[in-house]
């Protein structure tokens, strides 16, 4: 049974459809990369996936347990989503960390409310496991550093570093490379794989087509908030089917040799 | 007139002033918040009894529609506040100073007999409509990812306000607040057009009796005190150099 299924998911803002019906399966441990240009919808499917935005139809499976049902989500209580949104974890592009917390800080301040609340525990005292994250994706010098001492890529390891902290079933990345110039993008993108190699199951919406290739398990082509193709990277890369996925992935390997 | 019995005199007015300045202080910044969660208010009372998708449905009746909409999404109290900042911001505070003092006399025939309190109520609502505003730019400042950062970590609303919002609230608000507060500091001096005895009012005594400087003295009770206030919120501010957004 797939760890989390997602079954004809569809979003319009007023007259703007711009999920058309999303299905996918995600396998635990697998890593998937999500491709598309821009618009495709890729960064509202996350928002729903992740409560930022309640989709209008279609549902949400995570182990065998329907979390989100366009029919009935009217009627979660806060509480509920609070459980559900903690199944998973999200890295945004733009980092968004706390700017008036260090980074450990960043990284404890909702393990403590969780814990306070009875919602999470930690194996040990917070402030040490905190450390270990920030250690494991190498900034474990940097603890008392404040976001604006910290360069894009360090700031997106915190995040990372955050979004883990938590113990998600996935973590979902929007285009955690995208504000990073190439030299930071490199080592923001050897934390994944890192990831990936321990078996973290992640969902990444990117534009780096080598990470892609190397990296997944399995490889998603969106356009026009449909989900085009799909399959290994072997499939999608050296022998798209869909005219559309080819055309894409023509205009990024011309632009990528300019 | 020794100059040390101006100054005395002098200094027994300018107390009023710091009365005036430190009470209205004291009221004006919870009251600026509250009305600053008025004027946020999304309570849309209409929108929320019609039904959503009878709502859909009028809504897309031509031309009629556009209007039906404004009017199922009209935020009683949010326009309640925002008319009542409109109109505490669009006039002169000497004139709210003048409403606040005759009109319970001339209305309700109940004379305001403490003139300090007067001029105090005045200027609690001047200031607080003022800062509500100043709360309200701080507040909207904050980019709608910091909310969305807390929530997928899985707090709750207050959580986010309070723990991360708040506090960046506070950074940017700092410095204009800092300008209102020096320049509430001046407008206390305002409050001699209902005859509170603050320190230009002692001042004018002395004109009267031909003597002008004392008049020009003030001002030195002014720069004083708004040296120290800077030096304040010059030190306020630096405790949030720390970071920054
Ligand atoms: N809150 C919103 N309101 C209206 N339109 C939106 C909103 N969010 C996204 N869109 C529209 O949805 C489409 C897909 O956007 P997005 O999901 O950000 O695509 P991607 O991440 O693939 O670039 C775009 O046309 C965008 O303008
Ligand atoms: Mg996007």
């Amino acid at each position: 049974m797939a760890l989390l299924s997602v079954n004809q998911l569809k979003k319009s803002f007023g007259k703007v459809d711009v999920l058309k019906g999303i299905s996918f399966d995600v396998e635990q441990g697998e890593v998937i990369s999500i491709i598309g240009s821009s618009g495709s919808g890729k960064t509202t499917l996350f928002r729903c996936l992740n409560f930022l935005e309640r989709a209008d139809e279609g549902n949400i499976v995570l182990d065998g347990k329907m979390i989100f049902d366009g029919l009935s989500h009217k009627t979660y209580s806060a509480k509920e989503m609070r459980e559900k949104q903690l199944n998973f974890g999200l890295v945004f592009q733009n980092f968004n960390l706390f700017p008036q917390y260090t980074a450990l800080e960043n990284v404890t301040l909702a393990m403590k409310l969780l814990a306070k609340d009875g919602l999470k525990s930690f194996d040990g005292d917070i402030n040490t496991v905190a450390s270990s994250y920030l250690s494991r994706v190498g900034l474990g010098d940097k603890l008392s550093f404040y976001p604006c001492q910290l360069s894009g890529g360090q700031q997106q390891r915190v995040a990372i570093a955050r979004a883990l902290a938590l113990n998600p079933k996935i973590l979902f990345f929007d285009e955690p490379t995208s504000a990073l110039d190439p030299l930071l993008t490199n080592e923001v993108l050897s934390t994944l794989k890192s990831l990936a190699k321990e078996n973290m199951t992640m969902i990444i919406v990117t534009h780096e087509m080598k990470f892609a290739k190397d990296v997944s398990t399995k490889v998603i082509y969106m356009d026009g908030g449909y989900i085009v193709e799909s399959g290994t990277p072997e499939q999608i890369f050296e022998n798209p089917k869909q005219p559309q996925t080819r055309s894409f992935l023509s205009s990024f390997i011309e632009t990528e040799q300019k | 007139m020794s100059f040390n019995q101006v100054t005395q005199e002098l200094l027994k007015g300018f107390w009023q002033n710091c009365q005036l300045f430190g009470l209205t202080l004291l009221f004006a910044i919870p009251l600026g918040f509250i009305i600053t969660l008025g004027s946020m208010s999304k309570f849309a009372p209409l929108a929320f009894i019609v039904r959503r998708g009878k709502a859909d449905k009028l809504i897309k009746i031509k031309y009629l529609g556009f209007i039906i909409k404004h009017i199922l999404e009209f935020k009683p109290i949010c326009f309640i506040t925002r008319v009542f900042v409109w109109i505490i911001r669009g006039t002169p505070l000497l004139l709210q100073l003048l409403v606040v003092f005759y009109i319970p006399g001339l209305v309700f025939d109940i004379p305001m007999k403490n003139r300090l309190l007067a001029a105090l109520i005045a200027f609690v609502i001047n200031y607080a409509a003022y800062f509500s505003e100043i709360y309200r730019g701080g507040i909207e400042a904050i980019p709608r990812g910091q909310y969305e950062a807390g929530q997928v970590l899985g707090l709750t609303k207050p959580q986010v306000f309070f723990k991360i919002v708040l506090m960046q609230v506070f950074k940017r608000i700092i410095p204009p607040m800092g300008n209102e507060i020096i320049t509430l500091v001046k407008d206390t001096s305002l409050a001699r057009i209902i005859a509170v005895a603050e320190i230009l009012k002692a001042a004018e005594r002395f004109t009267a009796r031909g003597l002008i400087w004392p008049l020009f003295y003030t001002g030195a009770f002014f720069l004083l005190f708004n040296g120290l206030l800077t030096i304040i919120l010059g030190w306020i501010e630096k405790k949030f150099d720390y970071y920054r957004t």
